[in-house]
């Protein structure tokens, strides 16, 4: 599905990430830890094909990034919240559900399933400047899943969420991966990290362990240890 | 037709923001409206004392002016100082004389121009009376003559030269045409220039901003159509806006309109679009609107000058340059030429031409620069 190799980006003369290479399959859910500021959304925004690696190459789906040929099967979620503040959830909604071709009577009838699925049905048609953060969060969530894509790379899609609809979102993955989605999350909670097929930890602009949550565990007590041991505290 | 979707989401945007929409449709109207009424109450009457005037200069200059008589030149000059008057033609010397005020700048003009004007007639008159006197004077020689001589005294008499009073006809528009007449036009062009500029520019950094930029251009969209997106979008705003200053300059301020309706409503669109392509490029160098701002007094204000207002014809050389390479000279001139001359396409399509060549060279930038945003 995603494969990394030898993969290097620099901003200028900030080199943020070195040498990183890896693959991730079909139908897995891979979590992407890392400490603040290690370059966990500069990889996302690099496999969905917005900036061209300095170094290495990443291919999804067999296509070389960037391109615009996979786009369409990527469902993306931003850290911070793109929206649309003067129009509707469902305004938000529509405008991205065309953009990934959409046609009408599949459009409708995903709006309205991703807005049950993310508990804003009741605020649908309230313009995006009014919702609150969690909502936010939501409809950025409904717009990554609007055209049922087979990728989902969402960059903490948890936060600012409460752990009622954090364990609902979390039961969504598992069913999308059991449907053969496969999907990378940042995240800094452990009890998410647990849940995730696969961990990769980024240190330092490196890769450093891909491994089970259990094999992380095993090797350094606890996930949290693992990440300590690294960052050498 | 991916354009059409941006396009749809720019109306929307723009339809809901009420205060955005206000500003676009109703503010053109009312500062041309502010600016008809403030042209039209400006007084262009000059007021011109006169001392010990010649018989019949009084009523010459009067035409023109009006006139007051003062019995000195002392009380003349007092009067001069109040203001009650803005020159003072003075006739006690061997010679006249003209004291102008010199600082109300328009009317001591206006004063000059009219005691000049008066001098000229006044000079033919008194040459047409000195003509008739002489003629009379000859015929009375002929016969004196022809009494002593018993013969016709054989005389070649020149015509009279007496010059008729001239017929004046306009070409364009008429006697009662008005200075705001002339500037209507191309008004409208910097109105329109203006608002897409301020608007489009805004949106596309609040676009950039808050990161929808980005999340727009993660789906499958070309980085041509978000800009064409934004083009079809506010073209639609344009035609409106076009319409409603059309009908209210026309209807309400009775600003003659000799033109094709839909030609002003072409130049309008390449104008808007210059602007447009122009407010995105330049948003993409702001980091907030308070930055995007500042380009207004480089951008927009410079404009202003080269929109028709102020007659260029003697300005050096450099000037004429900034003025060629300034949008909106040619958005004025194709505007006015249509609206006063009732120009036809062509008569205006270079204008056209270089305002298309100022989209595609902008619309160009734009793509360089959203590459930034994704290199595909
Ligand atoms: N466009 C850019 N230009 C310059 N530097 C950048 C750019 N994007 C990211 N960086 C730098 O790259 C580094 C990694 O940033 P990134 O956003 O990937 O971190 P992160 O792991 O997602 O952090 P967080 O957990 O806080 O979201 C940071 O030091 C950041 O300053
Ligand atoms: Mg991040």
């Amino acid at each position: 599905m995603i494969e990394v190799a030898d993969y290097s980006q620099s901003f200028g003369k900030k080199e943020v990430l070195r040498d990183v290479s890896f693959t991730i399959h079909k139908g897995e859910i891979v979590g992407l830890l890392g400490p603040s500021g290690s370059g966990k959304t500069t990889l996302i925004k690099s496999i969905i094909g917005m900036q061209r690696p300095t170094g290495g190459t990443i291919s999804v789906m067999g296509e070389t990034q960037p391109t615009l040929a996979v786009s369409k099967s990527i469902g993306y979620m931003a850290q911070a919240d793109a929206l649309y503040g003067d129009l509707s959830a469902r305004g938000n909604l529509r405008y991205f559900g065309k953009l990934y071709g959409l046609k009408k009577k599949e459009l409708a009838e995903r709006v309205e399933e991703v807005l049950r699925f993310t508990d804003l049905t009741a605020d649908a048609s309230r313009p995006v400047h009014l919702f609150s953060g969690g909502m936010k969060r939501r409809l950025s969530l409904a717009i990554a899943l609007i055209h049922e894509p087979p990728l989902l790379l969402l960059d903490e899609p948890t936060v600012g969420i409460d752990p009622k609809l954090k364990r609902v979102f979390w039961q969504e993955f598992e069913e999308l991966r059991a449907k053969g989605v496969t999907i990378v999350v940042t995240t800094h909670i452990m009890d998410e990290a647990e849940r995730c097929d696969r961990l990769l930890l980024i240190q330092d602009g490196r890769l450093l362990d891909g491994g089970t949550p259990q094999e992380l565990k095993d090797e350094f007590g606890s996930i949290e240890g693992a990440f300590m041991r690294k960052e050498g505290v | 037709m991916q354009a059409f979707i941006v396009a749809e989401r720019v109306i929307a945007q723009v339809v809901k923001d009420k205060r955005t929409i206000g500003l676009m449709l109703v503010a053109p109207l009312f500062v041309l409206f502010l600016m008809y009424v403030i042209l039209g109450s400006a007084s262009d009457e000059a007021a011109v004392g006169l001392v010990e005037p010649p018989e019949n200069f009084g009523e010459v200059l009067a035409r023109s002016a009006e006139t007051v008589e003062f019995g000195s030149s002392a009380e003349a000059e007092e009067a001069l100082k109040d203001l009650e008057v803005h020159a003072i033609v003075d006739f006690t010397g061997d010679s006249p004389e003209i004291l102008i005020e010199g600082g109300d700048v328009s009317k001591s003009g206006q004063a000059l121009r009219v005691i000049r004007g008066a001098f000229t007639e006044f000079a033919v008159l008194r040459s047409t009376a000195v003509n008739e006197e002489l003629m009379a004077a000859v015929s009375r020689l002929q016969e004196r003559a022809a009494q002593l001589t018993w013969e016709e005294a054989e005389m070649e008499l020149p015509e009279p030269a007496v010059i008729g009073e001239p017929e004046i006809s306009f070409l364009y528009g008429g006697e009662d045409a008005e200075q705001f007449d002339q500037l209507a036009p191309a008004l409208m062009g910097f109105f329109i220039f203006f608002f897409v500029f301020i608007i489009a520019g805004v949106s596309f950094l609040r676009e950039r901003s808050t990161g929808t930029l980005e999340r727009t251009l993660a789906t499958p969209l070309k980085r041509s159509s978000i800009v064409f997106g934004y083009f079809i979008g506010f073209f639609l705003f344009v035609t409106i806006q076009t319409v409603l200053i059309q009908l209210f300059i026309v209807n309400v301020l009775d600003v003659p309109q000799s033109g094709n309706y839909f030609l002003l409503l072409v130049v309008n669109l390449v104008t808007a679009s210059v602007a447009l392509a122009l407010g995105l490029l330049l948003s993409s160098f702001a980091r907030t609107e308070f930055q995007l701002f500042q380009f207004i007094p480089i951008v927009i204000v410079p404009q202003v000058f080269f929109s028709g207002i102020f007659d260029l014809s003697d300005a050096p050389v450099w000037v004429e340059f900034i003025s060629g390479i300034m949008p909106l000279t040619y958005a004025a001139h194709a505007l006015q030429n249509i609206m006063i001359r009732g120009a036809a396409f062509t008569d205006i399509w270079l204008d056209a031409a270089v305002l298309a060549g100022f989209v595609g060279a902008f619309v160009l930038l734009n793509m360089q620069v959203l590459k930034k945003q994704r290199p595909v």
